[in-house]
């Protein structure tokens, strides 16, 4: 991988002669200023794609802008990160929040989007903010307090069922731990686990328990502790509280069999096969199961279970950023509020099958419940918002977390396990 | 003359010795590859040596290095020997060099097929009544991608092997056999002198091989978005894990560099010492 960085190195710097031989530095002149470059993290055939293209066109037509668009796909960030130390920028670029915005905004690489949020949604009457990305605005705020991205696409975590093996869990959904820990034992009674996840991906291990210390110790706690340079305080008995819950449910024998000697997407597959109720995941999960799933099943969700506290819904964010280096941000800001157009926007709901920032655009109905919980509860970030802290998860916490959801180690011994890697863990950083 | 040699010196000059001296200047620095190098000089290289992920990553590379080879020799070796007289050899080299001309990505899915609760592997072994079978990947990872490696590499060495002993006139064998030597005093005292530098070339393409396997751990025990369990790293994956890889990359260029310079440096020595230990004259025959 150094090669391949290296030879992006190399060919930014032949770009860079070349563009030196074009003559001196390009002026931008009026009818330069009417187009913008914008790199998608959506491959061209990808659905989110073809919601974006259709938007850039009616944009085009209306204000007489032309969008130069590449549909990079993932690897966006990959080709963003050399071209942000040198050669040509774009001016628009749209990824994942955490994993590409966060680190760019903390390396101070990113625009200051306030005047995105206070910006008019063309012929609403309302701004930006207004009408739902402002719900969000303080996950994707940096360190500076200025926000560097405006989601168009909210990821929602939950607990996912089939409705219609289960009417009565969706006529009365699980709320509390008790409640959700006493549907577990009539499920489990019938000789099955319930529960799925896909052991072998650590971060899925690391989300029940992320989960459950949170509900325990409130939202914000587990970034504080994983922050925390002395691992002290993971001492607190509420820590083991919350991870002897998960405790019992590996040696309870509450996972579905096979959930830890499997490879991805195999445990899935299963729950969505009906040999397991329950899946704890994004709500990417109806479009990734849906296959083996069938027409007959009904994909309902409910917000992880409270613990003693208040609920709150786990969110990552999919949206627009612009590089602070941009050579036409006014108009990559003009077309992110024209995106964000009630019309416009709900392509994403309705072609894309994902929720928008808007409460008023319907979402589908694979993930209505999720959405619903969205527009009533408080937020907070994926990971409890540690995984900036970077490879934490996959140094420290999801190899304890395997550990201890697979029943290799008991509660106690993984708190000593997590702050033994964490000390060791911020002794190396910095 | 010096005109002849520049076009390829220039070229490896560009795209070999220029990128391996950067490499050790990075690795001297703190860069995110974005902002300014803030230089650490020898910061990161004893950082490495305190970090436990490193040096388990080290020591994984060290045993694909050291005991992969010893395997992959002695199967080939045994396998060399075994087809030297087969009817059909041609055909069982074909099938033995297979796993080699198939994408690594594509085995490794293969391989957890196999592996997996309700693989293959399991279903065979409740078959013959074992009722509580080895969680294969859960418990023994890096054990599975030890084995998958061997499993793929084998071919390949006993092709170049079996190209070596076939130079061999049969009449030293038939000399053998009339003189009552054993398979091993055979493999001592004939195949082993008359093949060695086939030997010797292919312990240094192991040793280079060995230090570059990437794709086959990644793939067989990670995701597209997810990094494998830091205990089946090795140096390439923690290289990986340091600039691009997992969720969130970390973009540690500098002490990706140092790890980078680190298995260099290992490079070099056990390609030296290889050298060394298998120089001996060639026997002509």
């Amino acid at each position: 991988m150094i090669n391949s960085s290296r030879t992006a190195l190399v060919g930014g710097v032949a770009l860079l002669l070349l563009s030196a031989c074009g003559g001196g530095p390009a002026t931008p002149d009026a009818s330069e200023a009417k187009s913008f470059t914008y790199w998608s993290m959506w491959e061209e055939n990808e659905p989110q794609a073809q919601v974006l293209k259709s938007a850039l066109d009616s944009f085009g037509k209306e204000s007489g802008v032309q969008v130069k668009v590449e549909w990079q796909g993932r690897k966006v960030q990959q080709k963003l990160t050399p071209a942000l130390r040198g050669g040509d920028v774009p001016d628009l670029v749209d990824q994942d929040g955490n994993k590409t915005w966060a680190p760019l905004a903390a390396a101070g690489q990113t625009r200051d989007l306030s005047g995105v949020y206070a910006a008019q949604v063309p012929g609403e009457g309302r701004t930006v903010a207004e009408v739902g990305p402002g719900k969000y605005q303080e996950l994707v705020t940096g360190a500076d307090g200025k926000p560097y991205m405006v989601p168009y696409e909210v990821i929602a975590f939950g607990l996912f069922y089939n409705g219609a093996a289960h009417p009565d869990i969706a006529a009365k959904p699980p709320v509390t731990w008790e409640e959700f820990t006493a549907t577990l034992d009539r499920l489990k009674a019938g000789g099955h686990g319930p529960l799925a996840v896909d052991g072998d991906i650590g971060d899925y291990d690391a989300m029940w328990l992320v989960d459950l210390i949170t509900r325990e110790l409130g939202d914000g706690s587990f970034l504080k502790a994983a922050s925390d340079k002395s691992a002290a305080a993971w001492d607190d008995p509420k820590v083991l509280s919350a991870l002897g819950r998960a405790e019992k449910l590996a040696k309870g024998g509450y996972f579905v069999d096979g959930s830890f000697g499997s490879k991805f997407p195999a445990v899935q597959e299963k729950w969505a096969a009906g040999k397991a109720d329950f899946l704890l995941m994004g709500t990417w999960a109806p479009s990734e199961t849906q296959k083996s799933a069938g027409p007959a099943f009904a994909y309902r969700s409910f917000p992880f279970p409270s613990v003693g506290g208040a609920q709150s819904v786990r969110t990552s964010l999919i949206g627009f950023g612009i590089p602070k280096r941009a050579a036409h941000p006014e108009l990559a800001e003009k077309f992110i509020a024209y995106f964000m157009k009630k019309d416009v926007l709900s392509g994403i709901s309705a072609k894309a099958l994902n929720i928008t920032p808007r409460p008023d655009i319907a979402a589908p109905e694979p993930v209505a419940d999720l959405a619903k919980a969205l527009s009533t509860m408080p937020t907070a970030p994926w990971f409890d918002g540690a995984d900036g802290l970077p490879n934490y998860s996959v140094e420290v916490f999801s190899p304890v977390a395997t550990k201890l959801l697979s029943g290799k180690v008991a509660a106690a011994d993984a708190v000593k396990e997590l702050k033994d890697l964490q000390v060791k863990y911020w002794a190396k950083q910095g | 003359m010096w005109v002849f040699v520049a076009p390829a010196l220039l070229l490896y000059a560009v795209f070999l010795l220029g990128p391996t001296a950067a490499s050790v200047w990075v690795s001297l620095h703190a860069w995110d590859g974005i902002g300014e190098m803030r230089f650490k000089g020898a910061g990161n290289y004893t950082l490495l040596l305190r970090d436990e992920v490193f040096l388990k990553a080290f020591g994984n590379t060290l045993v694909l290095l050291v005991g992969g080879g010893v395997v992959v020799f002695t199967l080939s070796f045994a396998l060399t020997m075994a087809l030297r007289d087969m009817p059909g050899k041609r055909t069982v080299r074909s099938v033995l060099f297979f796993p080699n001309i198939v994408a690594p990505v594509v085995l490794s899915v293969l391989w957890g097929f196999l592996f997996q609760t309700d693989g293959l592997v399991n279903s065979g072994l409740a078959g013959v009544g074992v009722d509580d079978p080895p969680n294969w990947l859960g418990d023994h990872l890096f054990g599975l991608i030890f084995a998958g490696l061997v499993w793929m590499n084998t071919g390949f060495y006993v092709t170049i092997l079996m190209a070596g002993v076939d130079r061999i006139p049969r009449y030293f064998y038939e000399d053998c056999a009339l003189n009552g030597a054993t398979a091993f005093q055979r493999l001592r005292h004939l195949t082993l002198p008359l093949t060695w530098d086939v030997v010797a070339t292919s312990a240094v393409i192991w040793t280079v091989s060995s230090l570059k396997i990437f794709e086959f751990i990644y793939a067989f025990g990670g995701t597209a978005n997810d990094l494998p369990p830091p205990d089946v790293w090795n140096s390439a994956l923690f290289i990986f894990g340091k600039t691009f890889g997992g969720r969130v990359p970390q973009y540690a260029f500098g002490y990706a560099s140092a790890s980078a310079v680190a298995t260099l440096l290992l490079i070099v020595v056990f390609v030296l010492l290889l050298r060394r230990v298998t120089r001996r004259e060639r026997v002509q025959f």
